[in-house]
């Protein structure tokens, strides 16, 4: 049915349509007139077949370009979403903390005023998507008279923009009884989410209403023409489609995408590794010692927890080799341990794993606009990028509107917006107990995989199978073979193992 | 949901190598026993899929199998997520000595099934599984192919293949037997293998290892299989008398098998919760 809606974008349309026209693509029967602008010719004169042609194409699927994607899907357009990878947020948003935070410095910044926002925003998104997300509160920990003294002084600076609160040293104590403070600031705003969960959630929504997406797509050239020619790299053949907007969301790789259109860019990656314990339950809010240490383009990491309730310690910033640098050192996890462990009397005691992500950093904002006609960039969405991502998208739609109305045209909201099935459904507690440590059943890997993912990691991001001992790794391998999602040869990223004979 | 209640006087909780010997062993006491086995795989099935590794750990193979198809009525199949034990009732007489008796309440599920189990001992054979890498001291990149030995195993017991060079590395602490099995077990399956022991390696690999540096020395490889000991499997931190692998954590199964031969009821310690 909404495969119906889909084709049915008015975009391609020469810039002069009359309103009309767009009016009644809403109606539910396309009109395919012959001399309809749905088979533009490309430059070598052959005609284009009308499913590669798009109102919008968002380069990225990562938690911005997904969101992006869902606030899109609730319009009549005609989006499509292409990555490089096989699956979404395998860049930035996989690696990140998981945090929402309650505020980022300066106020004023567009990254400021985004975080605000998204922060605001989160809860009913959360219930939109069906999202996990809990507000579980910042601590900014003062372990001195004299930062507890400034705590109190700097508060009216924060209470402007947000909730925030003094606490005294009872009131830490009540709260963290582990924790050895003379004050604190307590934010009651921050929050944690699963940052896969969250982004798969809104690549659903999307998908669910309309929106395509094609993975293992690598971008490899634009041609700007009437309307821009995307030519993508799918491994064996090449793909072009053609685009009315393109939105560059490519994360790390947005400068290259700039290039593409002749539009400088600088993106710096920039590595940030983080330490998982198995204690659980350690402590239940986020935590950082005040006065932040002021580094140049982090708040400089904390005292974490997951959704999930494990600890986490991190993310420190170190330069990145390369882009897809997400090595782990061992005087990383050591520099870690020894930064956060001021924080707590008692020290968590098992390290369960370690991970890095890498930031894409382009100067100390976000880069948010729009350099050539019709091209948009979301760039530089470094922290706190998944806590704004729900502005972000917010915003985009907004330059989409009025791009759209310098056009003479009028975005319209789709009649019928469906929504994605809730997480408690995906946990559905039916099959065999396939992972023990985080009780998924066989049923919840078989419907995570129903709606939509596609590798191992998908698998044990969103269902929390085999993230803990991983003896069950075996089992999720052979589920999703029968699930028809065979392993390949290839070894791209999840893809672990291969069936002897399949080569 | 169904819920179902049993009563039993012994339950063993765990239908590995070490459920089943144990509870033949308690049978043999002429105790009435039931084995809650969940759905996870034992690790002699692996083993017996494994012709190499069949080879080493056939003996107890055979006897697993064949006790097991003589216990066949006692399993039931189910997970077992709580145990909460209610009590001592008093003194016992059992062969000459005195016994402490206590009371268990235990829970469990299976295929939508609820079970309630109330037992008067309960001994837990959950076994144990292979250290991540983490706390094995591999740091760097986590690029796919990076095994520990059980899922190595059980990969490629199941038909799968995992690469094509391995460095199968072994953390200098831990000497056992397992190394020379795998190897073998490797070469069989046509793989490359190169054995190291080593204190400290790193991971070099954008999407797949490439190499891995151990105590300063480079190693080009495509696999990376590691070993440096095991650990409790235990997640839903049950209570019982822990039997078995569960305290070996080893894959010298007659390690295992001495664990619990020397299983002495009057002293199954009752604290381990």
């Amino acid at each position: 049915m909404f495969r119906a809606i889909l084709v049915m974008g008015y975009a391609p349309a020469p810039k002069s349509a009359p309103k009309s026209a767009l009016q009644s693509a809403s109606q539910s029967i396309p009109h395919p007139t012959p001399q309809s602008a749905h088979t533009p010719t490309s430059l070598n004169g052959k005609s284009k077949a009308a499913e590669d042609v798009f109102d919008v194409t968002v380069i990225g699927a990562g938690v911005t370009g997904c969101f992006i994607a869902k606030e899109l899907s609730k319009y009549d357009l005609k989006v499509l979403v292409v990555d490089k990878e096989p699956t979404v947020a395998m860049g930035p948003t996989k690696g990140c903390s998981g945090v929402i935070h309650a505020f980022q410095l300066p106020f004023g910044s567009l990254k400021g005023r985004l975080c605000l926002e998204g922060n605001r925003l989160m809860d009913e998104e959360a219930k939109e998507l069906g999202f996990r997300f809990e507000r579980v509160g910042l601590i900014l920990v003062c372990k001195s008279i004299f930062s507890s003294l400034i705590a109190r002084i700097v508060k009216p600076y924060f209470s402007r923009h947000l909730d925030v609160e003094y606490l005294d040293e009872k009131k830490i104590r009540e709260l963290e009884p582990n924790v050895d403070a003379k004050g604190g600031l307590f934010f009651p705003s921050a929050g944690v989410v699963n940052p896969v969960e969250m982004t798969f959630k809104a690549k659903r929504f999307a998908e669910l209403n309309g929106v395509e997406f094609r993975f293992e797509r690598k971008v490899v050239g634009i041609n700007p023409d009437q309307d821009f020619e995307l030519i993508l790299d799918a491994g064996k053949n090449r793909e072009r489609v053609h685009s009315r907007f393109v939105i560059n969301c490519a994360g790390l790789y947005a400068d290259e995408i700039a290039a593409m259109v002749g539009c400088g860019l600088k993106i710096v990656p920039s590595k940030g590794s983080h330490v998982v314990f198995e204690d659980r339950g350690f402590s239940s809010h986020l935590m950082a010692i005040f006065p932040l240490i002021p580094e140049r383009r982090t708040k400089g990491g904390g005292s974490l927890v997951t959704i999930d309730g494990n600890l986490i310690w991190g993310p420190n910033l170190v330069d990145a080799k390369s882009k897809e640098d997400r090595s782990v050192k061992k005087e990383e996890v050591e520099g870690i341990i020894r930064k956060h462990s001021r924080i707590f009397k008692r020290r968590p005691e098992k390290v369960a794993s370690v991970y890095a992500g890498v930031r894409a950093i382009a100067g100390r904002d976000f880069v948010i606009n729009s350099p050539i006609e019709n091209f948009i960039n979301v760039a530089g969405i470094q922290s706190p990028g998944l806590t704004a991502a729900p502005a972000i998208a917010r915003m985009v739609l907004g330059m989409l509107t009025d791009a759209f109305e310098k056009s003479g045209l009028k975005l319209k909201r789709k009649r019928e917006i469906k929504l994605g099935s809730s997480w408690k459904e995906t946990r559905s507690k039916r099959g065999e107990v396939i992972c023990h440590c985080r009780m998924v059943f066989e049923d919840g890997i078989r419907r995570t995989i129903a709606e939509g993912g596609r590798t191992l990691d998908d698998i044990k991001h969103l269902t929390g199978a085999g993230m803990e001992c991983g003896r069950c790794l075996p089992a999720i391998v052979e589920i999703m073979e029968k699930n028809g999602l065979p392993l390949r040869k290839d070894t791209c990223k999840s893809f672990i193992a291969w069936k002897v004979g399949g080569d | 949901m169904i819920s179902l209640k049993i009563e039993t006087e012994v339950l063993v909780i765990g239908g590995g190598y070490s459920g089943i010997l144990l509870s033949n062993v308690l049978l043999d006491r002429g105790f009435d026993v039931l084995i809650a086995d969940s759905s996870m795989e034992s690790e002699m099935d692996v083993f017996s899929r494994l012709k190499v590794v069949k080879s080493y750990y056939d003996r107890f193979i055979e006897e697993y199998r064949e006790t097991r198809a003589q216990l066949e009525t006692r399993i039931l199949k189910a997970t077992i997520t709580r145990t909460v034990r209610i009590g001592c009732e008093g003194q016992r007489e059992n062969e000459g000595g005195n016994e402490r008796a206590e009371r268990w309440d235990v829970e469990g599920v299976h295929l939508g099934v609820n079970y309630k189990i109330t037992a008067e001992r309960v001994f837990t054979c959950t076994g144990c599984y292979d250290k991540r890498f983490f706390p094995c001291g591999i740091f760097g990149s986590r690029a796919a192919g990076i095994f520990s030995i059980q899922n190595a195993l059980s990969l490629i017991s199941r038909g799968y293949r995992i690469g094509r060079n391995v460095l199968l590395l072994g953390m200098s602490k831990v000497q056992e037997r397992i190394f020379e099995i795998v190897e073998e077990m490797l070469g069989e399956f046509d793989y490359g293998c190169e054995f190291v022991v080593g204190n400290v390696a790193e991971v070099l690999g954008r999407e797949r290892v490439e190499a891995v540096i151990v105590d300063g020395m480079k190693f080009p490889c495509d696999t990376l299989i590691y070993f440096c000991g095991r650990e409790e499997f235990n997640p839903f931190k049950l209570g019982g008398c822990k039997v078995g692998n569960i305290n070996a954590r080893t894959y010298d199964y007659e390690k295992v098998r001495k664990d619990v031969l020397k299983l002495d009821l009057r002293h199954a310690t009752l604290d381990s919760q």
